[in-house]
């Protein structure tokens, strides 16, 4: 339920419906009924009309309003109720010792105070001033004015002068002012605390959790607390001032409607030696360092590897990779991706891949593909990689080859003597052996703007909705083969 | 769950979890599931309309255990010592009309009747918990503790305790308690499956 801000400057930032929190442990209470027909032996004249009474109940600790002896006989409007039960309780504490003078709670100790002191303004105001029109309104100045020019008796000053009533203080019950008493009450505290001991009284948490429990001092006092509203707001992007995540007005929603995220957008590329059958393991997550890689690479061999690239976009993307031919850094391996540019189809809904994947069980390439990963003896080992030809394809992504020659680490020995310069230069670094492919990434896609649709380029603001508008982006990204063998 | 078929040996304990057969004592009216997991070497007692969901663990390993009339034991939640039991008494005595909620780690020598233990809670060893107690989903019961009747916890330390004093007075809040207790085992019959023979024969 989301509540206005004008009505939060009203109302305050309580929640004032039904909600309510456990004043014991803060988790949300439930609206709960009881039947009175188990109460018999305790109500038996409540049985006439209504047969159900409704408290609140917390699920977690088992609190419940039945704890302050609180009934609600339905379950809508809950503060009203409560309020006007917290009223009689007050009232009806106050009739019981009205004698000994209880002193009033907060609310009407304040509204006392303020009628009193409002009274006191307006009678010790401007109005009682009988020279209110004269530039020199403070009756002083104008004693000072009228001394100098001699125009009344020093006594008749007087006597104007004491005609506004100073403001006087609130003096007794009535008019807000409550004194201090050693009364019964106190006694009355100390024996309970002692009574009850350490365990019986209630935390400070508990006493602020709502002002209704300022006072409380022991377990059993604690009158629900009505639930905190919380604000939920939009997230925006610190540069572009895009709207990142907007809050839904069904509170319980949480899907983010604005695909903005790097995720929603650009292809995912993964690489797969196409001749070893496990997955290469990340250089990151060896188990033992140091230890000799069955899967090191070795220097001058030719490697191949399938590059999948997997779209997350609901339209057909053609995708562009481009790659330096040797690696940078200090060992330089020759990289050939043998089929740049190729099309990858539209990504759908996780429940699409689902059902196509179960419709077309039977289709020859599933079959095949499936008995290679059981015999091991693929049909991949037969086949043979070729420039330009795309190497797999599924509905979202598409396979290439890549080839792949790692450097040496050590440079040849050569003839001529090396100097200092030189032999530093080819001191090889931590994790300079790993080898890491940089790939330009490049996606274009055709996309069709949506009517509302908040997130626009500038130069796309003046195409229609339903239009077609072609996008792209571009990105590097570090492919890691793995470790080159010393 | 493979089990033994041959009866429990005369060891009375043992550091490893042995695969075998605790003795059952299973009242016919009770529901046990076929998934759930009753082993150790010591003798487990289920009196009658207690239902032990799939993956309930009671674990006999250590000590008897014995469940009380009515109680609902739900799944993933382990009842049973972990290990060795620090001092001669070794067995778990759980009361009637007891809900052990899903997840709950009950180590506990004795539960009373009518307690709610909540989902993923932690009872230690050792642990005396009166009737009517409450311990609150994710809660922990330290070692040793011994809880007064009609406690609650609900958080940590003294101030996370409290004494209900709405279920210890009212007669009524009690019998809804008890009533909800039997409509969750009304329910629970049609659904678990019983398969306490397994474990009987």
């Amino acid at each position: 339920m989301s509540v206005t801000s004008s009505a939060v400057k009203g109302d305050g930032n309580r929640c004032s419906r039904s909600c309510y929190n456990c004043p014991s442990c803060t988790s949300p209470l439930q609206i709960t009924h009881v039947s009175h027909r188990d109460e018999g032996l305790l109500k038996p004249n409540d049985a006439a009309g209504d047969d159900e009474t409704y408290v609140l109940q917390c699920q977690f600790c088992d609190w419940s309003s039945l704890e302050i002896d609180v009934r609600f006989s339905k379950p809508t409007k809950i503060t009203e109720q409560l309020a006007k039960q917290q009223k009689t309780r007050t009232s009806s504490t106050h009739s019981t010792t009205a004698s000994n003078q209880k002193p009033l709670d907060h609310d009407e100790k304040f509204t006392n105070l303020v009628s009193f002191y409002k009274d006191q303004l307006n009678d010790s105001g401007d109005p009682q001033n009988p020279y209110s029109n004269s530039p020199h309104n403070s009756p002083a100045n104008l004693a000072r004015i009228m001394s100098l020019y001699g125009g009344l008796s020093y006594n008749a000053l007087k006597k104007t002068r004491e005609k506004p009533q100073p403001m006087r203080e609130a003096l007794g019950t009535p008019e807000g002012f409550v004194s201090f008493h050693a009364d019964r009450s106190d006694s009355e505290l100390i024996r309970r605390s002692q009574a009850s001991g350490w365990d019986g009284t209630i935390t400070s948490e508990q006493q602020d959790s709502a002002p209704s429990n300022y006072d409380s001092r022991f377990n059993g006092e604690l009158w629900p607390s009505a639930t905190q509203l919380r604000t939920k707001r939009a997230k925006r992007c610190k540069t572009c001032r895009h709207i990142i995540a907007r809050p839904e007005p069904n509170v319980g929603n949480m899907r983010y409607k604005i695909r903005l995220l790097a995720m929603n957008y650009i292809p995912r590329l993964m690489l797969k030696s196409l001749h070893s059958a496990t997955p290469l393991a990340n250089p990151a997550f060896l188990l033992k360092p140091g230890m000799p890689q069955a899967d090191d690479l070795q220097p001058h061999k030719a490697q191949q590897y399938i590059l999948t690239v997997k779209n997350a976009l609901f339209e057909t993307v053609k995708i562009s990779l481009a790659t330096p031919a040797t690696t940078p850094g200090k060992v330089a391996s020759r990289v050939t991706i043998l089929c740049p540019s190729f099309t990858v189809g539209p990504a759908g809904e996780v429940w699409d891949e689902a059902l196509s994947a179960s419709n077309e069980p039977n289709s020859d390439g599933d079959r095949k593909a499936a008995m290679a990963s059981l015999t091991g003896s693929s049909e991949s080992s037969e086949r043979q990689p070729e420039a330009g030809k795309i190497w797999e394809k599924t509905r979202n992504s598409t396979s290439i080859i890549v080839e792949i020659v790692p450097g040496a680490l050590q440079p040849p020995p050569s003839i001529v003597p090396k100097t200092e310069q030189q032999l530093t230069d080819e001191e090889l670094g931590e994790d300079d052996d790993v080898l890491e492919v940089p790939v330009y990434v490049r996606a274009e896609w055709e996309a069709e703007i949506k009517p509302g649709e908040t997130v626009q380029a500038k130069k796309d603001a003046n195409a229609m909705p339903g239009e077609k508008v072609s996008k792209e982006i571009g990105y590097w990204v570090v492919l890691a083969a793995g470790r080159i063998a010393g | 769950m493979t089990t033994k078929p041959d009866p429990p040996s005369t060891r009375q304990s043992s550091t490893v979890v042995p695969l075998v057969k605790p003795t059952c004592k299973i009242h016919p009216n009770a529901t046990v599931a076929d998934k759930a997991h009753l082993l150790g070497s010591h003798t487990i007692s289920i009196d009658s309309n207690t239902i032990i969901h799939p993956q309930a663990r009671l674990n006999a390993s250590h000590g008897n255990i014995s469940i009380g009339a009515g109680s609902i034991v739900a799944e993933k939640s382990v009842v049973g010592l972990s290990s060795e039991p620090d001092d001669e008494d070794s067995n778990i005595t759980i009361g009637s009309d007891v809900s052990i909620e899903s997840g709950a780690v009950i180590q506990a020598r004795k539960v009373g009747d009518n307690c709610t233990l909540g989902t993923n809670c932690k009872v230690g060893k050792g642990v005396v918990l009166g009737k009517w107690c409450t311990v609150a989903a994710l809660c922990e019961v330290g070692e040793g503790e011994v809880l007064e009747d009609y406690t609650v916890v609900f958080g940590e330390g003294r101030k996370g305790r409290r004494v209900d004093g709405v279920v210890r007075e009212r007669r009524e809040v009690r019998e809804v308690r008890r009533r909800g207790m039997e409509m969750e085992r009304e329910v629970l019959r049609g659904i678990v499956v019983d398969s306490k023979m397994k474990w009987m024969g």
